[in-house]
């Protein structure tokens, strides 16, 4: 066997152990979400008392366009909803209608198909002090940058307690959960990562 | 790893063919079982999912030269993990991989008391090598790919069975500088062994 014979084999060699890289077992990658927050480090937790939360929708921000942009049932949205709930009852804050002024609004949506993103932009008129302006949080923000490309759960607390003069709200925590889209079982998989989000935000509570 | 056993087999049977030659050259297939050294807070576990292919032509009885081409898999999985980084929190379980390919130029040297069915050597093979280092977390990837300065002394041992077949056995120390910055890998070090089959020709 010549040299150039010797060389190409090894190339082919080379190229079929490439195409033959174990990857990990499926079932053990998508058994969990991950689950990532940040909050805003000026945000004081416990200077809040109340929140609102839409009771059986969430919303969905895709890429798709015949998707809807909400998600609204018992399958997903309300185990998703009654989840946060429950957390934040346990941390010492109480749900109110949006009528009773409340200091928070906490809102979920999924993000499908995007990538992730970096910033969120709200568009101007999103607050309307002094009539129905909690209904508002039901849209998604305008999103600026992308990272995830499948699917993500979103939660996040907003600031309504110190909106400024311009009607702008802050965003002082966020949850991204995922994926929704290959999870092994989509909704105690959220349910437990809504638990570890919390879990992980020791600093949202009342005391 | 049904798969990954399966295109190493296939890829022997594929090339054993072509080297139904002389005596003076063989080339071998092994496996190759090998233990991760240096960083292994990343990843500490052995690993059996590594093989190697080798070509020698003998310059004379006492020397070998050619080049040996390896590839392995080390991985390791770790439980639910909490990570915090300022304001942020992350939690997950992961797995980390290294996939581990070198390629170099061999020298063997065979020992004075060899006889003709035991042939104890020691060698040094000089190249490169190229780690790809993986992080694995749920449907996302962090991956770094770097390459390498590759030094690896050996000693081992060829049993020619006489006609086309033999077998071998080897003992290798890897030292190389694939460093991945972005995973906080200074190089990465390992001992492997080898155990395989030779295809030769008197």
């Amino acid at each position: 066997m010549n040299a150039l014979k010797v060389v190409l084999l090894m190339v082919c060699v080379a190229a079929m152990s490439w195409g033959c890289e174990p990857q990990p077992d499926d079932l053990k990658l998508f058994d969990q979400f991950v689950v990532s927050t940040n909050r805003d480090a000026n945000a004081d937790f416990g200077s809040y008392l109340t929140y609102f939360m839409q009771s059986d929708t969430i919303g969905l921000v895709s890429n798709i366009p015949n998707d809807d942009t909400i998600i609204v049932g018992s399958y997903y949205a309300r185990p998703v909803v009654n989840q946060v709930k429950s957390n934040l009852n346990a941390r010492g804050y109480q749900s109110v209608d949006s009528d009773e002024n409340p200091d928070l609004a906490v809102k979920a949506y999924v993000v499908k198909d995007l990538n992730i993103f970096q910033d969120y932009v709200y568009p101007p008129g999103y607050y309307y002090p002094g009539y129905g302006y909690y209904s508002y949080y039901y849209y998604p923000p305008y999103v600026q940058t992308y990272a995830y490309n499948t699917g993500v759960l979103v939660v996040e607390i907003i600031d309504l307690k110190n909106i400024t003069p311009q009607n702008e709200v802050a965003v002082i925590w966020t949850a991204h959960l995922g994926d929704v889209f290959s999870s092994v079982d989509l909704v105690q998989q959220t349910i437990e990562a809504i638990d570890q989000a919390f879990q992980q935000s020791t600093y949202i509570t009342r005391q | 790893m049904k798969s990954w056993l399966t295109c190493s087999l296939l890829l022997f049977l594929c090339t054993v063919s072509g080297f139904a030659q002389d005596f003076d050259r063989y080339f071998y297939f092994t496996w190759m079982p090998s233990m991760p050294l240096s960083n292994t807070s990343w990843i500490d576990e052995s690993t059996g999912k590594g093989v190697r292919f080798g070509y020698r032509k003998l310059i004379n009885e006492k020397f070998a030269a050619g080049f040996d081409y390896t590839w392995a898999t080390y991985d390791q999985y770790y439980p639910t993990t909490t990570f915090v980084d300022g304001t942020r929190t992350i939690t997950t379980d992961y797995f980390n991989y290294v996939y581990s390919y070198g390629l170099t130029l061999s020298g063997q040297y065979f020992l004075p008391f060899s006889t003709e069915r035991v042939m104890p050597f020691v060698g040094l093979g000089l190249g490169a090598q190229l780690n790809r280092y993986f992080q694995y977390y749920n449907i996302y990837t962090d991956d770094d790919q770097v390459w390498g300065f590759l030094g690896r002394p050996e000693v081992g041992v060829l049993f020619p069975f006489g006609g086309k077949w033999g077998a071998t056995i080897a003992a290798h120390y890897s030292f190389s500088t694939a460093k991945s910055d972005y995973f906080g890998y200074d190089g990465f070090n390992s001992i492997g062994f080898n155990v395989g089959v030779v295809m030769m020709s008197y």
